[in-house]
């Protein structure tokens, strides 16, 4: 793993990453506010630690870090479980909360910690760790605690920002997550930035088109999806929400159409089949327009 | 007869609404979520949005039973997804919490030397 370090040459520490001591067993609550105010999220340790901090556990969990990222309006993103995808992320500017095993695998001490910079002749990684503001450890040994923590570290991505190391399912399971519970607002520029770097998804058109629908804009939703039928015609998902789109603007008409196509593609077995039958039971009951106004 | 129907479309709104959304969100019954597509791509188990709802309930409590304030444990749930719920649910008391400091592992690894050495196992400090 060490290995994957000899192609970096050069030093790189992002210095204005702010600091927060922690106090006693609240690394969790410092750690993320750390990268929560590197990402512009202006909130401190103590309004971080009602969401993370579990007191009879005297600590915090990995989900629920991400959860509360989620919370604050970023995107939490799993880096790759390896040293260059670490300074990948360095390179773009971006601090990683880090999970250490400081202890052994008998009697564990977990730690979190920001990975801040890297210096490549001192071979050594650069954190804001516990109460030191700028601690630096052999990356030997910082290896070795990571690794007993399984690699785990996650960057904060502001709605718009792609990770440095990704591929498209990946990045678009994480913004999935911002959008199921219910933050449509920030996946739209998440899923636009996906669709220009993967226009061939047909996931990231469809979250567009979801997202966009929940925030009630049905023309973008209409457009995405009709997107998601150019790279895969007749999708069944991609006509379901698009006959609901039609509901909105009030086109029984063409919302009927539409959710029979959908129908006609699919058998009794397919996992969406029952969601589509409701839908067309739904469509068939409504009383919108028969025609688009 | 009215009654019936409105009864029915009830129904049929929360059946909907329990199998598609981990959270309650408006006017979006009939879409089918980014996250059940991708599920279906990856071939994956789909997620159960059913027992999600028990899994949100059962997680809550447990965080209120670690001493998170309800208020908090009620409103840290509404940010975890269906999957994550459901791994808690299961796993939350064998999942690592991180918390110590280095002043704590400092004080921890010196206890073991102090233990060690009193038991003349090392000599450490003696060699100094």
């Amino acid at each position: 793993m060490i290995g994957e370090l000899e192609g970096h040459h050069t030093d790189i520490e992002l210095e204005d990453v702010p600091f927060h001591s922690q106090v006693t067993d609240q690394c969790g609550p410092a750690a993320l506010s750390s990268l929560l105010n590197d990402a512009g999220v202006q909130v401190g340790p103590e309004k971080v630690k009602s969401r993370v901090y579990i007191p009879e556990r005297q600590g915090s969990l990995q989900l629920e870090l991400m959860a509360a990222t989620r919370h604050f309006g970023r995107i939490p993103y799993e880096v790759d479980p390896n040293l260059s995808a670490l300074v990948a992320e360095l390179e773009s500017g971006r601090p990683i909360l880090v999970l250490q095993n400081l202890g052994g695998s008998l009697a564990p001490i977990w730690h979190y910690a920001v990975v801040v910079g890297y210096l490549a002749n001192e071979q050594q990684f650069v954190l804001r760790s516990g109460d030191t503001q700028r601690l630096l450890m052999k990356a030997r040994t910082f290896t070795r605690s990571w690794k007993r923590g399984n690699y785990w570290a996650m960057v904060a991505l502001n709605p718009g920002e792609l990770p440095a190391n990704t591929v498209a399912k990946r990045y678009l399971r994480s913004v999935a997550a911002i959008e199921s519970i219910g933050d449509s607002a920030n996946a739209i520029p998440a899923y636009r930035v996906a669709t220009e770097r993967w226009p061939q998804s047909n996931i990231a058109w469809l979250g567009l088109g979801n997202a966009s629908y929940a925030q009630g804009e049905f023309p973008e939703a209409e457009e995405a999806y009709r997107k998601v039928l150019e790279i895969k015609p007749g999708d069944a998902i991609a006509l379901n929400n698009l006959s609901q789109v039609y509901l909105e603007l009030g086109c029984r008409d063409d919302a009927l159409v539409t959710i029979n196509a959908a129908l006609s593609g699919v058998d009794e077995n397919d996992t969406v089949y029952s969601h589509l039958l409701i839908t067309q039971k739904e469509t068939q009951q409504s009383d919108v327009g028969t025609e688009c106004p | 007869m009215i009654g019936s129907s409105i009864q029915r479309t009830l129904a049929l709104l929360i059946i909907v609404s329990l199998v598609t959304f981990p959270v309650a969100q408006t006017a979006q019954a009939g879409i089918i979520t980014t996250d059940t597509a991708i599920d279906i791509t990856d071939r994956n188990e789909q997620i159960d949005r059913i027992n999600n709802v028990f899994a949100r309930e059962s997680v809550q409590n447990v965080l209120v039973e670690l001493g998170v304030d309800p208020a908090d444990a009620s409103a840290r749930v509404q940010s975890l997804t269906a999957e994550e719920l459901q791994t808690l649910d299961e796993n939350l008391a064998e999942l690592p919490a991180g918390g110590v400091g280095i002043i704590e592992v400092v004080g921890i690894v010196a206890i073991v030397l102090i233990v060690l050495e009193l038991l003349n196992v090392t000599n450490f400090f003696t060699e100094f």
